[in-house]
């Protein structure tokens, strides 16, 4: 996983993009639906693409 | 044709809009029922009696939204928030609110005390220490209880609820490293 290879815990990785430690909790179980911003936030942080961080295959 | 055929997804862009409308209709809601209050117990002295309809429903909003925002982690979330960004945590803000509120209430009875039912500066002390210390002893530990152990209670519910959501699934760290 990008964050536990940048050493963060979600704590850390919330602190920096702006949100709660829930809310990275969340989006790493797929229970919510971050915005692109938010998106965006988290790749700027884990210097990672979108495509690494969120792309799903079509099913 | 799939003219009639079901779209899996709903138009975000709309549906957020919606949502701040629906926030905004709420805060519309609340401005209208504290002008109401104001001009019926003020202006045309309806007494409390009369405020009732608006009370319930400044009441009834403001527990829903303490249940909904519980039952959804989302107290712990704004919690989490406001700790990391202010230099006072939110428990110390609801102490200094609990207290002054109680303070302020105390002095607000005792000087209506002092100057609507005293004769004489004497009796203006006198009434002014009997009532504000009483009303201290009263509302000082309900604003406390209320606002210091009921944000507590919420705090708790709010947590419980988060680490509920986030132990379903496997990556739920518990704000330790891994």
């Amino acid at each position: 996983m990008a964050r536990v290879e940048h050493d963060l815990s979600q704590a850390e990785l919330a602190d920096q993009v702006g949100v709660s430690r829930q809310t990275i909790g969340l989006i790493e179980l797929g229970k919510y639906n971050p915005t692109l911003n938010l998106c965006l936030a988290i790749c700027h942080s884990l210097d990672r693409t979108l495509d690494e961080l969120f792309w799903e295959k079509p099913e | 044709m799939g003219l009639f055929k079901k779209q899996n997804h709903e138009d975000e862009r709309i549906t957020n809009i919606k949502n701040k409308i629906y926030a905004e209709i709420y805060i519309l809601v609340i401005v209208i029922s504290i002008i109401s209050i104001v001009m019926k117990y003020f202006i045309y002295d309806f007494g409390i009696e009369g405020t009732v309809t608006e009370l319930i429903i400044l009441i009834l909003g403001t527990v829903y939204y303490m249940f909904r925002s519980t039952r959804l982690g989302v107290v712990s979330a704004e919690i989490e928030m406001h700790d990391r960004k202010s230099k006072w945590s939110q428990q110390k803000k609801n102490l200094f609110y609990g207290v002054s509120l109680g303070i302020g209430i105390a002095l607000f009875f005792g000087i209506n005390s002092a100057v609507q039912y005293a004769e004489g500066v004497r009796q203006s002390i006198n009434y002014f220490l009997v009532t504000a210390l009483g009303s201290l002893m009263i509302y000082l530990p309900f604003f406390l209880i209320i606002l210091v152990v009921g944000n507590d209670v919420l705090k708790k519910k709010s947590d419980k609820a988060v680490n509920q959501m986030l132990e379903d699934g496997e990556s739920g760290d518990n704000n330790e490293k891994y």
